[in-house]
């Protein structure tokens, strides 16, 4: 533990923009995420969160901004802050020519903190033969064998690309069991991008929805599925809606159906609905995960 | 600390285990077809002492000439063929420094060519004059030991400088196998036009192919050090 350290946030990105020649892929983004903590990093293809990833790994340099993970500046001392972040990438590109052993006993003189026994311990789970090339695993077992070499070094951090994209679904379980079990082993903060949202819910405590670069939410992924609700209203014959609430993140009519969707709904917001509004009834649904990301990405 | 650098070093030196193997396999094949020829002579016989000592000083010779080839190779394939495969980009998420892994990577060929430029004066200086007192030199034209090593630092530099700058090893070995040859076009072009003699050229040339090397060395490892792997 260096001084710097002890008590911030375990990543922090300020004003952090990225460009390639013109087209720009992160722009002026602003995060912070807790320790102790899982965030959720969610967005459509192309939005931006492999670079936010590369850049936190100091595997790309920001154009502009400052990168601090665990306290430490990623430009300045990469090497520091590896030894104590954990990371799975979405391609694992480990050495093909090495055995499952060679790899393991290649990473772990890296890590002063490597817990053998962890790393055994995993390997059984996982069902891992280190004598195996690791050109002869299969994708799941690559995922896996990725996970452990990320695990067993007790990250403060663990950066999870899309690690499961592609995995059959018995792979897909036992590495969210890995994952879950690295986290009440030693508690760690934990940033996991994914496509999967179920895996997401099943995981995070706050989510981040980025798009185009920027980050169009951050919030408690608690508080996000309760305060943001799908209404639908019955518009009475002829009429329009002639007031929206704040808030609004998706709307749609057809015929007499009004179908919104709430940022930050109340029972007041229902009941202004019908005062400002020619309806005949008015319904309150919850959304899944999925359904508000949709309507946070179709809104924007 | 040693333990990070033992384990770079093991990556280093089974990703040029192949080149290594070819190396000796080329080295040990100059003497084996030399002295082949040499037996071929005397069929039946046994070639006299004498023979024997001339044919391992003169294919020493040869032998070391071939060591700047084999520079080349290893130089050209140090950084790039860890890009090739992409494990580059495992290496890069791992906590060693840049310093580590180019100390590693110079060290596995430096003490490759050491080892194998010892072998062939070994065999040159210590085992021809036991065969028989003062051993010809069929190949005294292919240049000193010194400007073998002059040659060696040379193709190497090459082939580092473009292994740092590219994505594959195929064209930085290819460059600096084909740099002596080049050096050699651009040396003598200049030796014309300034009026310098052949005797002259040869003897400047080892001395200006170091300088070039070691150039190309610290710019390949300035590309190296700028650049965000992967």
């Amino acid at each position: 533990m260096t001084p710097n350290d002890s008590g911030g946030p375990a990543v922090e990105l300020i004003g952090v923009s990225k460009q390639y020649d013109r087209a720009t892929v992160l722009d002026n983004l602003t995060l912070t995420i807790p320790r102790g903590t899982t965030l959720g990093l969610i967005g459509p293809n192309g939005a931006g969160k492999s670079t936010t990833i590369k850049i936190l790994m100091g595997m790309l340099a920001p154009t502009a901004g400052q990168v601090r993970v665990l306290g430490i500046d990623v430009a300045r001392d990469p090497a520091s802050m590896k030894r104590r972040v954990g990371y799975v990438p979405e391609r694992h590109d480990i050495y093909p020519w090495m055995t499952v052993g060679e790899v393991i006993d290649f990473t772990r003189a890296f890590y002063e903190t490597w817990d053998e026994s962890f790393s055994c311990d995993m390997l059984g789970v996982f069902e891992l033969d280190r004598r195996k090339k690791v050109k002869q695993l299969s994708k799941g077992m690559l995922v896996k064998l990725g996970l452990l070499l990320a695990v067993s070094h007790h990250p403060e951090l663990l950066i999870l690309d899309e690690p499961t994209t592609g995995l059959d679904p018995i792979v897909h379980e036992e590495f969210l069991d890995g994952v879950l079990r690295t986290i009440c082993q030693s508690p760690c903060t934990v940033l996991f991008s994914s496509h999967n949202l179920g895996d997401i819910r099943r995981l995070a405590d706050s989510v981040c929805i980025l798009r185009n670069g920027k980050i169009i939410v951050k919030r408690g992924l608690d508080d996000l599925l309760a305060s943001t609700k799908r209404v639908r209203a019955v518009l009475a014959d002829g009429h329009l809606p002639r007031w929206e609430p704040e808030g609004t993140l998706w709307q749609q009519v057809q015929r007499r159906e009004w179908l919104l969707t709430i940022d930050g709904f109340s029972a007041d917001i229902a009941e202004r609905i019908k005062a400002e509004n020619a309806v005949e009834s008015v319904e309150v649904f919850d959304l899944s995960l999925a359904e508000m990301f949709r309507d946070y990405i179709k809104g924007e | 600390m040693m333990m990070q650098m033992r384990q770079l070093l093991w990556k280093d030196y089974r990703l040029n285990r192949g080149l290594l193997v070819l190396s000796v396999v080329g080295l040990a094949g100059v003497y084996v077809a030399g002295l082949t020829v040499e037996f071929s002579h005397t069929w039946p016989a046994i070639p006299a002492p004498q023979a024997w000592a001339d044919g391992v000083y003169s294919y020493g010779h040869l032998s070391l000439s071939v060591m700047p080839f084999i520079a080349a190779l290893l130089g050209g394939n140090a950084i790039a063929c860890e890009r090739a495969d992409r494990s580059a980009h495992f290496l890069a998420y791992l906590p060693p420094t840049k310093l580590r892994i180019v100390a590693s990577k110079v060290i596995v060929v430096a003490s490759a060519v050491a080892v194998f430029c010892c072998g062939n004066l070994l065999l040159m200086y210590a085992v021809a004059p036991r065969l028989a007192e003062d051993p010809a030199d069929f190949m005294y034209m292919m240049g000193s030991p010194a400007a073998t090593l002059a040659g060696c630092l040379f193709t190497f530099g090459i082939g580092w400088l473009g292994s740092a700058c590219l994505e594959k090893p195929t064209i930085p070995v290819l460059a600096a196998l084909a740099s002596p040859i080049v050096l050699a076009m651009i040396l003598t072009t200049l030796a014309a036009l300034l009026g310098i003699s052949r005797f002259e050229l040869v003897e400047w040339s080892p001395i200006i192919g170091l300088w070039v090397g070691i150039a190309a060395f610290c710019a390949g490892t300035w590309c190296y050090f700028r650049r965000v792997e992967p």
